[in-house]
């Protein structure tokens, strides 16, 4: 059964041997629009009307229940695979029925423990399943003249068309839950279940279903129950006993027992049941009771003791069919219609999407719109800080950029002067009182801006002395002068490296030599032999 | 296929599409290039502030660092750190520095300028003036050639970095040199080389002859 809310709103064409049966079909009614007689002179005219106006273009189902309806059941596919099954199954549907342009194929579950026979029997059978193909039923409808001019009226209303199906076969999931609904939790649903209900047409459609799937449907005319409701019950009684006479060679016998679900009026119910004397769970209810058991409701009917408004009301609300038969002439109509249908959904979701996007946009736009003038108002408010402070740097009177870069110019200077006035102090502390020099001199070597780790410090300053003592002086006396000489300047000058790089009687002279020879003061060798040089390495400061 | 899907249908899809095709054209063509055409104006005007802001607070820092510096620099104009190599200035300076350090002489030469420019004036219009100058000092005693140096360090314009010293007894201190000071005759008992280099920090354009390094392919 369909839910309620989820359920379409539809128009069901009822095509029955008589006429064409229009019903109305919502979520909370089924209601019964008009009768269309086929020989009626304006059919596609009045048709067409009803369509649109009272049906409002709903789309259209077309409920076939006519007599012209062939089935054969117990078809089996041979074992292909899923790609060829499609072309197999439309294949074998065309040599069942070559002549019959609207075809449908609904297959058949198949159960593998059987009731009757023995040992032997449900071992071939379940090697006959494992072997063969799935099991079908197939349905063929003539393109009969009802058929055509409810195709062409349908093609001139200009509705949607939900599809083309076989009453049974959409009804026999409703014998099976009226079914279930009746047995509810005090017994166990019967295997066999038949359902009958006249129509406003005047004919009798018996559906018979076996573990819900359709068994058997037979369809033929009754008399009126109005006339005299016992004659009513007699035929139906008749027609009921011949479909049990039929059923018995599908292998069902009267033990089995059977749901019987008749819709009629109560009184008529009452006289059938009456007569009914095999065993069974007989239920007699009018359409709109029927309906109720089954959670559905109908509205207000003319005639509640036809069946054709339930039946109406059950396929006109499905979601989807049990078997959608595949006939051209329809889909000629209901392809374009549905491209149509789908390219408005499309479209309708594309201007959603775009409206959404656009008073998506529009709303940013607004927002940004309104935060710039926000920010314009802080903007100005930060400008207006600015100026002061670009003001009060003005008023200052000085260049900032001078002012650092001349700092810092000055301090990297500073940083790599050599501080000469400390080196001349210490050395002259380290003469003291009693030694005096000939020749200092003191530079400032070029130091490598990047020093290894694990190289000697560099030592940028270099002062190298040169004194000479007078030759009456013991060499001893001389050597150890110069020595303690280094050892106070050394002991003064914390930082530096104080060598001696001739001392005086040494013969090793490392220093590059110079001097002035042809004047007063040519140095003799024994002079040279008296002089002294140390040489004092450091830092800048 | 008209008659078959009915004007009414037709009618809705070309509505349809037409409302698609207006509001594709509204959102695609004007929303969303005007939204980012803001976007990009507020993007604009939030960096402005930033940048201001930012200025703002840079000014407010340098502010405090212009009081806290503004006597170093200024002792810095004093000492003429912020001017050109003026050489009449140097001779002036020189001759203070001797007569005030009471040397017997002081002969310097001043080489001809070249322009640094320090990674610490980068930001700045300013580049280095560095020029080498050699003097000769003669003096009656080696402490007054340490009161020059200490005068050149320390008074000289801009910053001298003294790059060498060579100091030399001339004459030993003995009766005739006595006799010699006592008749007032100059007795030169000391002399001595100095070599330094001159910096003082000027405006770039006021060197237009100097070339100034990486200067070339302006």
């Amino acid at each position: 059964m369909s839910i309620t809310f989820l359920s379409p709103s539809r128009t069901v064409l009822l095509i029955s041997d008589e006429a064409l049966f229009i019903y109305s079909v919502t979520a909370r009614s089924a209601r019964f629009v008009d009768t269309v007689a086929w020989l009626a002179s304006d059919f596609d005219q009045t048709v067409t009307e009803l369509l649109r106006k009272e049906c409002g273009g709903k789309p259209v189902l077309i409920l076939n229940d006519m007599t012209d309806q062939y089935f054969k059941g117990g078809q089996r596919l041979p074992n292909v695979g899923m790609l060829d099954k499609q072309n197999v199954l439309k294949r074998k549907l065309q040599v069942a029925f070559p002549s019959y342009p609207i075809r449908g194929a609904l297959p058949i579950k198949q159960k593998k423990s059987p009731r009757r026979g023995g040992a032997a029997d449900a071992n071939a059978a379940a090697a006959n399943i494992r072997t063969s193909g799935d099991l079908y039923l197939f349905a063929g409808v003539p393109m009969a003249e009802p058929i055509s001019k409810t195709f062409e009226a349908v093609k001139k209303s200009m509705a949607p068309v939900a599809g083309f199906v076989l009453l049974p076969i959409e009804s026999s999931d409703m014998v099976r839950a009226l079914s279930e609904k009746l047995a509810g939790k005090e017994r166990k649903v019967n295997e066999w279940a038949v359902f009958i209900g006249q129509h406003q047409s005047g004919a009798l459609r018996q559906v018979v279903t076996r573990n819900g799937q359709l068994a058997m449907t037979r369809i033929t005319m009754a008399t009126d129950s109005d006339a005299d409701s016992r004659t009513w019950a007699q035929d139906v009684y008749q027609e009921f006993k011949a479909t049990l006479s039929y059923l018995s060679r599908y292998g069902f016998s009267e033990d089995d027992g059977a749901d019987l679900m008749v819709v009629a009026s109560p009184e008529s119910g009452q006289a059938l049941e009456e007569l009914v004397d095999i065993p069974c769970n007989f239920t007699s209810f009018t359409v709109n009771e029927a309906a109720r058991v089954l959670g559905m409701s109908l509205g207000p009917q003319q005639d509640s003791k036809f069946a054709d408004a339930l039946h109406a009301a059950w396929s006109g609300r499905k979601v989807s069919y049990i078997l959608k038969m595949d006939a051209a002439d329809l889909n000629r109509i209901h392809q374009p219609r549905q491209m149509a249908s789908a390219a408005i959904f499309l479209l309708l979701a594309g201007t959603g999407y775009l409206g959404w996007m656009a008073a998506s946009q529009a709303q940013a736009m607004i927002s940004t719109n309104s935060e710039i003038a926000d920010q314009q108002v802080v903007e100005a408010q930060v400008a207006t800080e600015y100026q002061a402070e670009v003001d009060r740097m003005k008023d200052l009177g000085f260049d900032v950029k001078l002012i650092q870069a001349s700092l810092k110019t000055f301090q990297s200077f500073e940083d790599r002067r050599m501080d000469v006035i400390p080196l001349l102090r210490k050395v002259s502390e380290g003469l003291g009182n009693e030694l005096r020099l000939d020749k200092m001199v003191i530079s400032n070597k070029t130091v490598p801006d990047k020093v290894d780790e694990f190289d000697e410090a560099p030592k940028p300053v270099e002062a190298n002395l040169y004194m000479s003592f007078p030759q009456t002086i013991e060499m001893e006396e001389g050597k150890r002068q110069v020595t303690d000489l280094q050892r106070r300047l050394q002991g003064l000058l914390s930082g530096y490296t104080v060598d001696i790089t001739k001392n005086i009687g040494a013969k090793d002279y490392q220093e590059v030599s110079s001097g002035e020879v042809g004047a007063s003061r040519t140095l003799s060798a024994e002079q040279m032999d008296m002089q002294a040089e140390i040489k004092i390495t450091g830092p800048l400061k | 296929m008209i008659q078959l899907i009915g004007t009414k249908r037709l009618m809705i899809i070309a509505i349809l599409a037409a409302i698609c095709g207006v509001l594709g054209a509204i959102t695609y063509l004007y929303l969303m290039p005007e939204n980012q055409k803001l976007q990009s104006e507020l993007q604009g005007v939030k960096s402005q502030i930033a940048q201001k802001r930012s200025d703002i607070t840079r000014f407010r820092q340098e502010f405090e660092e212009i009081e806290a510096e503004k006597g170093r620099f200024q002792s810095l104009e004093a000492l003429g750190f912020l001017t050109d190599q003026n050489r009449a200035a140097a001779h002036k300076r020189m001759a203070e520095i001797q007569s005030y350090s009471r040397v017997l002489a002081a002969k310097f030469d001043i080489d001809q300028v070249s322009v640094e420019v320090p990674e610490t004036v980068q930001e700045s219009d300013m580049v280095v003036l560095k020029s080498p100058v050699d003097i000769t000092i003669e003096a009656l005693d080696d402490a007054d050639v340490y009161q020059f140096l200490y005068l050149l360090d320390n008074a000289f314009i801009g910053h001298s970095d003294i790059r060498s010293i060579e100091l030399e007894r001339i004459l030993d201190l003995n009766e005739i040199t006595l006799r010699q000071i006592g008749s007032g005759m100059p007795a030169v008992l000391v002399r001595a080389k100095v070599n330094f280099d001159w910096r003082t920090l000027v405006k770039k354009d006021l060197v237009p002859g100097v070339p100034v390094p990486g200067a070339e392919g302006l």
